[in-house]
């Protein structure tokens, strides 16, 4: 059953196949997998929530919104871990005879199809709770496995307390969400989850004093973290899409912040925080987002689409020369735009008022 | 649940739902949410209402393709009702210039299917109706099943209101179908 679930995985619109995010991410799982990484298969889902998942059949899920909340390459290791974890502690299989003594079928495919669509059926919520509360255990073993199998290569285990300490700031930012997100449903409270890693961590420390086993293949992996913002950079627009769309400024705005701490190109970061603000629309919104697009124009990188939702918002704020001008650089540099006829309108109509 | 009063039940929802579809004939103009359009073939009006302001037609059921028309939406209003507190629905504003109305259907289409689908707009243009400002584009998403749909909106502006109708339909075969009669209605709306 679950083989066919893949299938339509395989053909669902919403994995994503950008082929560098799916190397990276495939070859992560594969140095962590080591001799089990033939039988794991990664497919990412073009999801802004902030999940994983693992299936019994080798299939694994990674969704774009946690790419978009990892910071370094140990954050998304650790993460991938305990996924792998689950896998090779055969939880899928436990929890799967367990939905199987109740009404397994209907709410296994209901979980998977959330996790590729984000839709799941409000009949077999109850039942979810169930594997909710079965799984929590199995949870925290699989944090445990996992940050074994990341620090076996090398990578810092602390990163993965900094990972749910920021969840946690990015959840109490917007807690009206924190309940629809299905992973802090199936998962052990953030505040708790912190401190138990932190225990544990604690203890690997103080038993284990020598360097670890099977660290980082130096050569190919001198610089992971870089390796790890020049993937997001490349799929920065397509991991932030989903996001902006779910209009949840304040948890956005955190992540901006944040992607701006780490690295990621400017000229990106702020069309995305000009197009949070655009659409937020607070008082003193429309003149921070003006400022943003013109940041994020006066940066390498910027995409076209900047100069035309500048001049929009020059246009309402009535600021027409600057508007006009913000047109035309749109159609300067994108000449076949489909939006041209749209565009040339407001040219035509702007310069007949001069 | 005993035979007879599951035979009452499925006698009722099935004798309701008759009463609720109606035959809007071709070639006879139509005013539907302020809007007077003369189809060029028969289409099924039904019971479906989606927002306050909504009235959908459909040809081969609502899941293969669909015209809603959405009337007199004023400032502060959304276009369609919210189907879940989680995903509440974006408001039109009087002020909205076109890339925010085509982000407004954008959204609404999107929570109205639940969330997290992938709604993308293209071909945005102008295009008036009867001296009133409008514009149209086109639009494409999949469903959480997997079918892809494509979309043809147009959207005026009048007195201060905002006036759709959202045409969308599975993109094999159904939307090319109809999308003929679809440029002809759009290109002959009154108000």
């Amino acid at each position: 059953m679950v083989d066919k679930l893949e299938g339509d995985v395989k053909r669902s619109p919403y994995v994503v196949r950008d082929e560098k995010l799916n190397n990276y991410v495939s070859d992560l799982v594969c140095r962590l997998a080591q001799e089990y990484c033939p039988h794991i298969r990664v497919y990412i889902v073009n999801n802004p929530q902030f999940n994983a998942s693992m299936y019994p059949n080798g299939m694994m899920h990674v969704h774009t919104g946690l790419l978009l909340r990892v910071e370094n390459e140990s954050q998304l290791a650790a993460v991938i871990g305990h996924e792998l974890a689950h896998y090779l502690l055969t939880h899928q299989i436990l929890q799967y005879k367990n939905l199987k003594s109740t009404s397994g079928i209907t709410t296994i495919l209901d979980i998977a199809l959330m996790s590729v669509t984000g839709v799941y059926g409000l009949g077999s919520l109850g039942l979810y709770s169930k594997a909710a509360s079965y799984g929590r255990q199995g949870e925290s073993d699989a944090d445990q496995y996992g940050l074994d199998i990341i620090r076996n290569h090398g990578y810092d285990m602390d990163e993965a307390v900094e990972l749910w300490s920021y969840l946690e700031v990015e959840r109490e930012a917007d807690q009206s969400k924190s309940n629809r997100n299905p992973f802090f449903a199936t998962h052990p409270a953030t505040s708790d989850r912190i401190t138990t890693l932190k225990e544990f961590i604690k203890t690997v420390d103080s038993a284990e004093t020598s360097a670890p086993a099977g660290g980082l293949n130096e050569v190919q992996y001198k610089n992971p973290d870089d390796m790890y913002l020049e993937v997001i950079s490349s799929s920065y627009a397509l991991l932030m899409r989903e996001q902006i769309a779910l209009q949840e400024h304040e948890q956005t705005n955190l992540l901006l912040e944040k992607h701006l701490r780490m690295g990621l190109p400017v000229a990106l970061i702020e069309f995305y925080r000009g197009e949070m603000l655009r659409q937020r629309n607070l008082a003193g919104d429309r003149e921070l987002a003006i400022s943003a697009y013109r940041n994020s124009l006066s940066s390498a990188g910027a995409p076209v689409g900047a100069n035309r939702e500048l001049a929009y918002l020059l246009l309402k704020e009535k600021r027409s020369s600057e508007a006009l001008a913000e047109f035309k650089n749109y159609l300067g540099k994108s000449p076949d735009a489909d939006d041209r006829q749209m565009i040339e309108y407001y040219i035509n109509d702007l310069e007949s008022k001069e | 649940m005993s035979k007879k009063v599951l035979l009452i039940v499925t006698l009722y929802i099935t004798i309701s739902g008759c009463v609720s579809y109606t035959l809007v004939p071709a070639g006879k103009s139509q005013n539907v949410q302020g809007m007077a359009v003369a189809p060029l073939s028969s289409w099924t009006a039904t019971p479906y209402k989606p927002g306050a302001n909504a009235t959908v037609w459909t040809k081969d059921g609502v899941g293969l393709n669909e015209l809603i028309f959405i009337g007199d939406v004023g400032d502060g209003k959304s276009i369609f009702k919210s189907v879940s507190k989680e995903l509440p629905m974006p408001t039109y504003k009087k002020d909205m210039l076109p890339n925010e109305i085509v982000e407004l259907v954008e959204t609404s289409i999107k929570n109205n299917l639940g969330g997290q689908v992938s709604v993308e707009s293209s071909n945005l243009r102008p295009q008036s109706v009867n001296g009133n400002d409008g514009f149209r584009f086109d639009l494409k998403y999949f469903t959480g099943g997997g079918l892809y749909k494509q979309g043809d909106v147009i959207a005026i502006s009048k007195n201060e209101t905002l006036n759709l109708i959202i045409y969308t339909a599975a993109a094999l075969h159904y939307f090319p179908k109809d999308h003929a009669e679809i440029n002809s209605l759009f290109s002959n709306i009154e108000m």
